[in-house]
């Protein structure tokens, strides 16, 4: 594999964090994922679950014996992981993107208008450099079933409302700084809201209950324009 | 069942913390105070998961319906019976029906507990009956509100009680204790030593905004001064006992915080004090200790033998 070893220090009694110089890169990000993978299977019998961010994999141990001691395996497997010869297509996730329809301004994106005001840019240009590019997830984190998207273009990054809104549906697609997401529950929130979706981040009966997951890639869809 | 009567500030069907989850973005919610929970796990003897009412420092009344066996746990509530009689913490009480409980606020401790033997009957989520407020998930998916019946799992041996025992008092000293030890976080090195160091040796009130998600911090005066350069973060995972240092002060991170955050996690509350945490209300005062994370770790141990040992002492009394 081509990447680093990484840092390694607790982060609490059963968890400990595998830390890389910070990057948003897909092509890390792919082999680190893939590292994950490998540190699941090779200590499934205590490792609870292994969770990316960005440039980080957290290890969640079942319990906090032992774990002196599987600090300093953890140090060897990577070495012995990271050492292996990989090749790229073994890793590249070749799934299809996750097509994410949107109803886009109106009552579903209220600060669609604003946008392309600030911006100097039409509303369906927006739109389009929206729905262009293909998304990469990062990491399901914040809330349940909650997408870290990268790949937004950047004439569309836009700082945070300076008031956040009590109340953002479900479903809300917005845009906060440099990512866009979307919101699976509704929540108090300071994105501009450009459309909402009903594809479903999130589902209490399915398992797992989060739809998408770090590595998966997605594109928005424009369903409709209400203007 | 029992019935609300008058339900309190912000109370909640909470039990253990979901100990898978955080890929999905799940919260690991359950009862800010764990050792509440153990300690009732404990006295009742439980094998299944518990789950009880989390009340914060309020007045709270119920009405008993049917004959069942509870046990109080934490602080923050002084609890009483229709004659006036207190119901001590950390004893079983079995109630019969039409029984009354009147909770009355107490400045020792914040939040207090109410469990049963075999929990409550209630909506199971991702592997635990607490409830995720946020998503609306869990326990009965919201707070409790006057009026509302809950049902506890009933155990065929409820009246059981031959022998008369408790608790004693320096079971709960744990709220008293204003130190909080902490170890060092991944982002403890992006400060300057000196500001390390202050917010190490700094009294810290909780500030009134605090709640299940996080404890904000503040100086006496609003005197601590975040105008450092720290760089941001691309977001990480947090975990409960997370101290991030946001640019309005510290924030320690709680059961239903978010999984994920942008702000450096310059330390990390060991797992043995949260408790402590739970059950310190607004306006009150706490200090960081730093130890290394091998104590922690030793703590953790030695609490767990503990409680182990406190449950087999209870199995062999009773």
């Amino acid at each position: 594999m081509n990447i680093p070893i990484p840092h390694i220090q607790p982060l609490s009694e059963t968890a400990i964090l595998l830390k890389w110089e910070p990057k948003i890169d897909t092509l890390f990000h792919q082999q680190m994922l893939y590292l994950g993978t490998l540190l699941e299977i090779e200590w499934a019998d205590f490792l609870l679950e292994c969770i990316p961010s960005y440039h980080t994999l957290t290890l969640i141990f079942s319990t906090e014996k032992d774990i002196i001691n599987r600090l300093n395996y953890v140090e060897e497997s990577i070495k012995n992981f990271i050492s292996l010869p990989v090749k790229m297509e073994e890793i590249e996730l070749k799934k299809n993107p996750v097509e994410i329809p949107v109803n886009y301004g109106g009552v579903y994106g209220p600060d669609l208008i604003n946008l392309s005001k600030l911006k100097q840019l039409s509303v369906s240009t927006l739109i389009e450099l929206h729905t262009e590019p293909i998304y990469y997830v990062y990491m399901i984190g914040f809330i349940g079933g909650f997408p870290y998207l990268g790949g937004l273009n950047h004439l569309l990054h836009t700082p945070r409302r300076g008031t956040p809104r009590t109340h953002v549906p479900a479903g809300s697609v917005g845009i906060g700084g440099e990512q866009t997401g979307i919101y699976p529950f509704a929540a108090p929130g300071g994105w501009n809201i450009i459309g909402n979706t009903s594809f479903r981040l999130f589902d209490a009966e399915k398992s797992p209950y989060a739809t998408l997951k770090a590595g998966d890639r997605v594109r928005f869809t424009c369903e409709e324009v209400f203007v | 069942m029992i019935e609300v009567i008058n339900a309190g500030i912000y109370s909640s069907l909470q039990g253990q913390s979901r100990q898978i989850g955080l890929n999905n973005g799940i919260a690991r919610g359950g009862v800010i105070d764990q050792k509440a929970l153990a300690l009732a796990h404990c006295i009742l003897q439980s094998t299944t998961d518990l789950v009880g009412i989390e009340f914060v420092r309020s007045k709270v009344v119920l009405r008993i319906l049917q004959p069942v066996t509870v046990v109080f746990a934490g602080g923050g509530i002084d609890w009483y019976n229709a004659n006036g009689e207190q119901l001590r913490y950390l004893k079983k009480w079995y109630l019969e029906k039409d029984e009354m409980l009147y909770g009355r606020p107490s400045k020792r401790g914040f939040r207090s507990y109410l469990f049963t033997k075999r929990g409550f009957k209630c909506q199971s989520f991702a592997g635990s009956k607490s409830t995720d407020l946020k998503m609306k998930l869990g326990g009965i998916q919201r707070l409790l509100v006057n009026g509302d019946i809950l049902f506890p799992e009933l155990d065929d041996m409820e009246a059981e009680q031959t022998k008369k025992w408790f608790l004693g008092h320096h079971y709960n000293e744990y709220m008293y204790s204003d130190k909080i030890r902490v170890f060092e976080g991944p982002e403890s090195s992006w400060l300057p030593k000196d500001l390390l160091n202050n917010i190490l040796s700094s009294t810290w009130f909780i500030n009134s905004n605090s709640d299940r998600m996080g404890l904000r911090l503040k100086m006496e005066n609003d005197s601590f001064d975040s105008d450092y350069p720290i760089s941001n973060m691309y977001s990480s995972t947090v975990l409960p006992g997370t101290v991030q240092l946001t640019p309005s002060g510290p924030i320690i991170l709680m059961a239903d915080a978010h999984t994920a955050g942008g702000y450096p996690r310059i330390l990390q509350v060991c797992q043995v004090d949260l408790p402590i945490l739970a059950q310190k209300a607004a306006g009150e005062l706490i200090q960081f200790k730093l130890i290394s994370w091998e104590m922690a770790l030793k703590l953790k141990q030695d609490e767990r033998n503990k409680l182990g040992r406190l449950r087999n002492t209870i199995q062999n009394f009773i």
